[in-house]
């Protein structure tokens, strides 16, 4: 047996051409599979970790406990840790509104560390006892409040009650004005251990601004108790059901997004987005595994021959077998640390490329994206490179084992011809006898067939399918973004109609110059004829014979309304009369077509401008609008202030006078450069659910260019390294032919002809490929998209064909690129040594 | 009339950068109709010969004149047509087309010059060659004899000025052997059909009316038999 792998660590040595490119692509296949996985477990590790730093380290969460419960719970199966909070009330320092407004939890030392508190902590400690507070700067200072460590406050902590009805207001919710009440239960002095800074960005932390220690003594059951899990696994949900029956509640909430980190998840959408990338992921190995394979079959075909001459010698078919199966062991053994190893820098180093970025994105810093890998990665990258060199091993050791001289010289067994061959086809009709040499030559080794072929429409379809996903993802994202790339408004407050110019004025006082709009918004119901409703949109009605139908409909301030009847080409005079009158956007996105699976985007209503609408709210009816212009089509900058599943009716503000009033809601949007003081402003003047559109939009822009940007650099990659599998297929198989090429130019073909001849091939390899990648290829985009319409925001079904033009260019490209390249062998092919071989 | 001249041509490889003298002028001219067989020891430069002959290797020096015109004068693509019109080439190895029948392999050069085949030719032809009912098989599905029959027809299907055979029956038993030889002998005599085959062969040798011997790539003999 030694001779045998004497002989074949020289063939090796011999052909080192085909032996570097055999290694290499073992490299690049099993480098791409660790980047892949790698990457994938970074992220998802990175994932995790924020999710803990910003919702809590804990799996679920049971309400309604006592002390003597906590203790009970923090002593069943699978429970490794609990941390508890408590409501303890609310307290008005000075006179009552939001800046005076202090919302106390009381905690225990596991809820400070599992809960990520101690970056808020700007001076002192947390609490340790219940006598004890830490409160936040930003309390003190709108109080006026020249207060620190180790000085005394006295509190007066109770309920605020909202509209005399007794349902507590909970942390810090704006301050309700007139409809809300305040209900002292207890006095009490607290010394101050601790100054915190704002906690905004916390996850259940935020509602508070004022911690104490839970009072141990206390035998009341108003604890919240979020548990954290030793082990984490599917088994949770189980056991958290059975934990809280034990203590007899029943009140439990999952930690749903981290649970989604872990995979271990009930949520449906999180489902089909994960599922979505173990697709992706399992697409990529399958195709590294299959271009592993690939190039280890090319490199036992060319030695072949040799292998038939060692059976005229005497080798046995065991002898043979095992010298296959030692080159598939030598190349292995090269090539799958060597991939591994340089999966895990290129990891590294994309990911030292994308860290700051996305740290700042998802994190503000906090958390850090670093390499993460699983010895179980490695082993399945390794594992799966095996695999593919053991199966590819299989077929040429069989044969080998069998082969003759005579076969080989013969070539019996690499010329084959299954199907009956017909003498006329379609190519070589239209290309005559190149056409015919063409169309024979791609079908005479299936697996050579398959190999090229695979590999490009590999390319294909992956690169689609992660450009779909990205592209969807995209689309989600910019839903409420206009053509020049900006949002259409930079922030968004809701807040009492009576304090608006409060914060108009605070906003001119802080310099800050801003476009502000406001509406009150609600959604309201009318009845239609059938002639009114489109057929085609059925499913947007109910209410039987009646077509009830839900509008949303919007009070627009009136120097918005009349620039909204400027933009859109509409006489905003028609609207300056007594009654009230109406602009419908008359477009919905929603499931409500005739196939109820099948979300579609189109107009509800038939109506024409005049029509009468009488509206309902909440049951009572509310003055006659009538629509003065019926507009159609997708207005996105109405739809991003509104909602994409209802029509819009707009009409001026003072329509809403009748039955609105000052303590009602608005909603107000502002244009403004200067969002991010926008928005600090308006949280110094105590609203606390100011949402900065402009920031949030361009953290998600920069997330999917990043994510686009991820998306081309591995496609390139993966192109590049299926671009090398064709290669080596394509050249090996120009080489194996050269005896066949130097025939043909015998009797007299020009090498025009024989680059006819094989770009001919190269078209059939191509169109062959495509013909079967581009139907994958829109199935599993429309995959994606149902999987991501259904997590997120639903939208109608698009193909970007460009891309798909593209992706069909680039395997064309790939494959005549590689013909041609290859046709430089034939440059140099000397035809008549050629000819003296046997074949 | 003469059809085939060659004067003084030489023709040297580079081996492991060592040159290798492979003919070393080598002049005679041949009358259509003729039957040559061309013979030497193993390793004379017949084999070179022919495939200078055939447009196949071009001479390091020397000139090569098939039916008045100077072979090696033309650019690679008229060499092509010449090699598809003017030369019929039979190997020691068939070199058929592996993914191309019978009638296919035979009729190629035809068809590569995009002519429409001459479907009574090819019938008369392939009786001749004894392959009616094997037209429409692959090469891989037949039997030395047949393919070497094949590849016979396809040197004679255009009518080209020389047929050139390097050892045809080398790879078959004597019975095709002498089968392939009065093939050839045939042709010639039938359709004057100019032919110069490369032999170890005695017999065959003296099937021919005029033999040439090279040897060491020089031209020693060329004596004119029966």
């Amino acid at each position: 047996m030694r001779v045998i792998f004497t002989i074949t660590l020289r063939e090796l040595k011999k052909s080192r051409k085909r032996t570097l490119m055999t290694v290499l692509t073992i490299i690049l296949s099993v480098s791409m599979m660790t980047v892949v996985l790698c990457g994938a477990w970074s992220v998802l590790g990175f994932l995790q970790e924020k999710e803990k730093a910003y919702g809590g380290d804990y799996e679920y969460s049971i309400s309604g406990l006592s002390c003597k419960q906590m203790e009970q719970l923090a002593g069943m199966e699978n429970v490794a840790d609990v941390s508890a909070i408590e409501f303890i009330g609310s307290s008005f320092y000075g006179e009552k509104g939001n800046k005076s407004l202090l919302a106390i939890a009381g905690v225990n030392d596991r809820f400070i560390q599992n809960f990520a508190l101690e970056p808020y902590l700007l001076k002192g400690r947390y609490p340790v006892n219940e006598n004890e507070i830490a409160l936040s700067t930003d309390f003190l200072e709108a109080n006026g409040l020249p207060l620190s460590v180790g000085d005394t406050l006295s509190l007066s902590i109770g309920k605020r009650i909202w509209d005399e009805i007794d349902a507590e207001l909970y942390g810090l919710t704006n301050y309700m004005g007139e409809l809300e009440s305040f209900h002292a239960v207890c006095e009490k002095e607290y010394t101050i251990v601790g100054i915190l800074s704002d906690m905004n960005d916390s996850g259940v932390a935020r509602s508070f601004n004022a911690f104490t220690a839970i009072d141990s003594s206390e035998e009341e059951a108003n604890l919240t108790a979020y548990v954290t899990c030793t082990k984490i696994s599917k088994d949770i949900y189980e056991q958290a059901e059975q934990n809280a029956a034990a203590l007899e509640t029943e009140v439990l909430k999952y930690h749903s997004e981290l649970l989604m980190y872990y995979g271990v998840t009930r949520g449906k959408g999180a489902l089909k987005i994960s599922l979505a990338i173990t697709m992706v992921i399992l697409l990529i190995m399958a195709a590294s595994a299959a271009m592993i394979s690939n190039i280890l079959s090319i490199s036992l075909q060319e030695r072949l021959k040799a292998l038939g001459m060692l059976s005229s010698v005497g080798a046995t078919g065991r002898q043979k077998r095992a010298s296959v199966a030692f080159e598939a062991f030598l190349l292995g053994a090269a090539g799958i640390p060597l991939g591994l190893m340089a999966g895990i820098g290129l990891t590294a180093g994309l990911l030292s490329i994308i860290r700051k970025c996305f740290q700042t994105m998802f994190t503000f810093g906090r958390v850090t994206l670093i390499l993460r890998c699983h010895v179980l990665i490695l082993l399945l990258c390794s594992g799966a490179a095996a695999t593919a060199l053991a199966l590819a091993c299989t077929s040429p050791g069989r044969i080998a084992g069998k082969v003759t001289v005579i076969d080989v010289l013969r070539q019996t067994s690499i010329y084959h011809l299954d199907k009956k061959i017909r003498n006329r086809n379609i190519v070589s009709l239209f290309f005559g006898v190149y056409g015919a040499l063409a169309s024979r030559n791609i079908r005479r080794n299936p697996k050579r067939f398959r190999a090229i072929t695979g590999s490009v429409m590999a390319a294909v379809i992956l690169g689609l399918s992660l450009y779909s996903f990205a592209d969807f993802m995209i689309y989600q994202a910019s839903m409420d973004i206009g053509e020049d790339g900006s949002c259409y408004y930079d922030v968004f407050l809701a807040l009492p109609a009576k304090e608006l110019p409060d914060v108009v004025s605070a906003l001119a006082k802080n310099h800050i110059s801003a476009d502000i709009s406001y509406f009150y918004e609600r959604y309201m119901e009318a009845d239609f004829a059938e002639e009114e409703i489109n057929p085609g949109m059925s499913g947007y009605f109910f209410g039987g014979e009646k077509n009830t139908a839900e509008i949303y409909v919007i009070g627009l301030d009136e120097d918005h309304f009349i620039s909204l009847c400027e933009e859109n080409g509409i006489d905003a005079a028609k609207y300056h009369t007594t009654d009230s009158r109406g602009i419908l956007f008359n477009n919905a996105t929603g499931n409500y077509g005739r196939n109820p699976n099948k979300i579609i985007t189109g107009a509800p209503f038939r109506l024409q401008d005049g029509t009468v609408l009488n509206l309902r709210y909440d049951e009572t009816s509310v003055p006659a609008v009538t629509i003065m212009n019926v507009l159609e089509g997708d207005h996105a900058k109405i739809y991003s202030m509104a909602v994409r599943d209802r029509a819009v009716l707009v009409v001026p503000l003072s329509c809403f006078d009748s039955f609105m009033d000052e303590e009602d809601y608005v909603t107000v949007i502002m244009n403004t450069p200067l969002h991010k003081e926008a928005k600090e402003c308006l949280s110094d003047m105590g609203y606390f659910q100011v949402i900065d559109i402009a920031a949030q939009t361009e953290n998600s822009r920069q997330v999917f260019l990043l994510l686009k940007l991820a998306v081309c650099v591995f496609v390139t990659f993966m192109t590049a390294v299926i671009s090398l599998n064709v290669c080596n297929t394509v050249s090996h198989t120009i080489y194996m032919r050269r005896n066949e090429f130097a025939i043909l130019c015998s009797v007299g073909m020009s090498e025009k002809g024989l680059k006819k001849t094989l770009l001919i091939e190269a078209a059939l390899y191509g169109i062959k490929a495509l013909m079967i990648a581009e139907p994958v290829s829109l199935l599993i985009h429309f995959m994606m998209y149902r999987f991501i319409s259904d997590a997120m925001n639903p939208f109608v079904f698009y193909v970007n064909w460009r891309a798909y033009g593209i992706a069909t260019a680039a395997a064309a490209t790939i494959i005549v690129a590689e013909m041609i390249f290859s046709m430089h062998g034939i440059k140099k092919l000397e035809i008549a040594q050629e000819l003296k071989k046997d074949g | 009339m003469e059809i085939l001249r060659v004067e003084n041509i030489r023709r040297v490889y580079e081996t492991q950068g060592k040159p290798v003298h492979a003919l070393r002028g080598i002049s005679f001219s041949v009358k259509k109709g003729e039957f040559i067989a061309v013979v030497g020891a193993s390793g004379s430069g017949k084999s070179t010969l022919l495939h200078i002959l055939g447009g196949i290797d071009r001479p390091t020096s020397g000139k090569v004149y098939v039916d008045g015109q100077d072979v090696y004068e033309q650019n690679e693509e008229e060499l092509a047509i010449f090699r598809r019109r003017q030369v019929g080439l039979i190997y020691q190895f068939y070199n058929l087309i592996p993914v191309l029948t019978v009638e296919e392999n035979i009729t190629l050069p035809a068809r590569l010059d995009g002519r429409r085949v001459n479907r009574e030719r090819l019938a008369g032809l392939l009786k001749e060659l004894g392959l009616v009912k094997r037209r429409k098989h692959l090469p891989g599905q037949l039997s030395g004899g047949q393919q070497q029959r094949t590849s016979i027809g396809r040197a004679l299907f255009n009518a080209p000025a020389i047929v050139l055979a390097d050892e045809p029956t080398g790879n078959l038993d004597s019975r095709n052997a002498e089968a392939i030889m009065q093939l050839l002998r045939s042709a010639n005599r039938t359709y004057k059909q100019t032919t110069i085959v490369i032999t170890h062969d005695r017999e065959i040798a003296m099937m021919a009316n005029r033999i040439l011997e090279i040897q060491d790539g020089r031209l020693i003999r060329d004596e004119v038999i029966g």
